[in-house]
């Protein structure tokens, strides 16, 4: 087990800042997943981790080592790519093999080994296959095999999954989790797919523009965005983000959203400011509850999904999801009424984008810290 | 495709394809059927196909009474080591072209291409000058040196399109688990280019091996004489020229391209398609 440290690690491709002044202490142990949009920089720290690119400046720390020194293969790390990157012209056995090949382990040795992993992959028949006559899950166990074959101290992940099926990705998924929870070791995981990131993860790093967003749980990440970026990029149906005004008056903050007005009430804040404050508000679907409540809004579209259905209100000029359990009755174009779970709304500086219980107007509410 | 054609198209391109073989296998054919003729029957009128009576006597002298063997050597030595050097710099230089990133990279592959924009004609003067200069002319090496020269420039570009349809995924992944930058080099690209180098190396060997006009200026002593210029030399003068000999050079002259060629062609028709794929 190992502690991965960056320390601002910068990297700029011609104009283009990849990573900017990357700071993240990963646990030992951990799973975590770089979640972000294409061209976020997240494969970028994992090859810098890999070092297979080099970082402009900063420092990468394996277990208290600086391995800004060293060769991809002297860093005992092991990389599942998005390709898998098995070798062609081998087989099976070979590219199992080729690990411990390169570090100079005797053949009988290697054998004993990769026949040993193979057992335990479930690949044991294809050893003598070449990765052309292999489906695509059974090349992502090879790529995996050969990952854990020298029984490396950290695993990186590139995407491994984006190019199975559905089904199949569904499966790895459960499969990878067993494997983390089995070998201990820490692993980074590369993805753009939330749900891969949410249910794989410890600890998920958000990324966005070459910066690290947010690093937290799963749970962090979902119950306290810290800025819009992060609230708006996970959840499915995106949470809505409406900007408002909250005014306060006579120690309550009255919240006021595309022609609603919501009295928070009893909400206290930290340091009892007075006056108008620009924000976002954050909206999960979630938290819309359907059927009573004060406002009044129009269905603009509705989506079953089987289990639930979502709906798409249109209230004022505020646009905003629900999500309904089971099938909805409710027609396009109906009027229905709804309430928000007030402690969950989520605020954001209008500005900066950054949470607002984080910086000088702090939320003060039992439930939404 | 969809579907069988119809019968008299095929029949039609089977003749069509038969024209075209018997058009270029003809003079191959000749070549063969007159280096067999005893000298009396090279010139009857009407012409024989077949040789009435067959000679082995123009391939007896040639081994025997000639420096053809010495010619012969050479042209190996000369066809080989080019061949090998081109390989060896076209490999380690197309992949130094593909993934390393430095500056002017893709202004120097463009560079490289630039020697062929030159006529050899005029290449060939100031070539001669700088192998006297540093002593290497009327030797084997600075003919090695002009082919090399000349044939690297397709080498590189060959090899690189070779060698950018290999992942760098699987460079990355050889390198992560161990291999140095030449090990995942000679692990991993060389026996997947291995098509692309077999046609860069029969390209070069044949364009080493059939050389002329490099062999006319930058050699002039027996010693080192390839073979066309020394068949040339030897059985074409002003008076006369010994037609059976110098077909029966010539015939002896195609087997090694002829060899080469049986076993590579699998290779070079696969990178003909691959070059037609790519552009």
């Amino acid at each position: 087990m190992a502690e991965v440290v960056f320390d601002s690690v910068c990297k700029q491709y011609d104009d283009v800042v990849a990573v900017d002044a990357l700071d993240l202490t990963i646990a030992p142990g951990e799973m975590v997943t770089m979640l972000g949009p294409s061209g976020c920089g997240k494969s970028t720290v994992l090859r810098m981790l890999a070092g297979l690119v080099m970082p402009d400046s900063g420092r990468i720390l394996i277990d208290g080592n600086d391995v800004g020194g060293l060769t991809p293969g002297e860093r005992d790390i092991a990389m599942v790519f998005q390709t898998y990157a098995l070798y062609p012209h081998m087989t099976v056995a070979q590219n199992i093999a080729y690990p411990l090949r390169k570090r100079g382990v005797a053949r009988a040795e290697r054998m004993r080994r990769v026949r040993a992993l193979a057992e335990s992959l479930q690949i044991a028949p294809l050893l003598d296959r070449r990765p052309a006559q292999l489906s695509g899950g059974q090349q992502q166990r090879v790529a995996l095999g050969r990952a854990m074959v020298r029984d490396p101290s950290v695993f990186l992940f590139d995407e491994p999954l984006s190019n199975l099926d559905a089904k199949l990705r569904a499966h790895m998924r459960g499969e990878l989790i067993e494997l983390h929870r089995r070998l201990g070791r820490t692993m980074i995981y590369v993805t753009h797919d939330q749900l891969e990131a949410m249910t794989m993860a410890t600890r998920i790093a958000v990324m966005a523009d070459g910066a690290l967003q947010q690093y937290g749980t799963p749970a962090d990440i979902y119950d306290r965005p810290a800025n819009r970026f992060v609230a708006g990029f996970v959840g499915t149906p995106a949470m809505a983000l409406i900007d408002g005004a909250l005014l306060f008056q006579d120690n309550r903050a009255i919240l006021g959203i595309g022609g609603l007005t919501v009295d928070l009430g009893i909400r206290r804040f930290r340091d009892r400011p007075v006056g108008t404050w620009q924000v976002t508000v954050g909206i999960r679907p979630e938290d819309v509850t359907i059927g009573n409540g004060p406002f009044a809004a129009r269905i603009s579209a509705i989506e079953p999904i089987g289990h639930e259905t979502i709906l798409t209100l249109e209230a004022g000029t505020a646009r905003l999801c629900a999500r309904v359990a089971g099938s909805s009755l409710a027609a396009v174009g109906e009027t229905v009424r709804f309430a928000l779970r007030q402690h969950r709304l989520h605020f954001f500086d209008v500005v900066s984008g950054r949470r607002i219980d984080e910086i000088g107007l702090a939320v003060v509410d039992g439930k939404a810290m | 495709m969809s579907g069988a054609r119809p019968a008299w198209r095929a029949a039609a391109l089977t003749a069509l394809t038969w024209v075209l073989v018997l058009l270029t296998t003809f003079p191959l054919l000749w070549m063969l059927l007159t280096s067999l003729k005893p000298q009396t029957e090279l010139f009857a009128l009407p012409p024989t196909f077949l040789p009435e009576s067959i000679s082995f006597a123009p391939y007896l002298r040639l081994l025997f009474d000639t420096p053809f063997p010495r010619y012969f050597a050479n042209s190996i030595v000369l066809a080989t080591a080019t061949t090998l050097l081109v390989v060896a710099i076209g490999a380690i230089g197309a992949h130094s072209l593909l993934r390393f990133s430095y500056r002017g990279r893709e202004a120097l592959a463009t560079l490289v291409l630039a020697t062929y924009l030159l006529p050899s004609v005029v290449l060939i003067v100031p070539l001669y000058l700088m192998m006297v200069e540093i002593g290497l002319a009327n030797r084997l090496a600075s003919l090695i040196i002009a082919y090399t020269s000349f044939a690297l420039p397709y080498a590189l570009w060959l090899l690189r399109s070779f060698m950018a349809a290999i992942p760098e995924e699987m460079e990355a992944a050889a390198r992560v688990d161990g291999a140095s930058r030449i090990g995942a080099f000679v692990d991993i690209i060389l026996p997947q280019a291995l098509p692309g180098i077999g046609a860069t190396a029969l390209f070069t060997f044949i364009l080493a091996w059939n050389d002329y006009l490099y062999a006319l200026v930058l050699v002039n002593t027996d010693t080192a004489r390839p073979l066309t210029t020394g068949v040339v030399t030897m059985f074409v003068t002003t008076f006369n020229v010994e037609w059976s000999m110098l077909m029966a050079a010539s015939v002896l002259m195609s087997i090694p391209p002829i060899i080469l060629f049986t076993f590579f062609h699998h290779q070079l028709s696969r990178s003909i398609g691959a070059a037609g794929v790519r552009s």
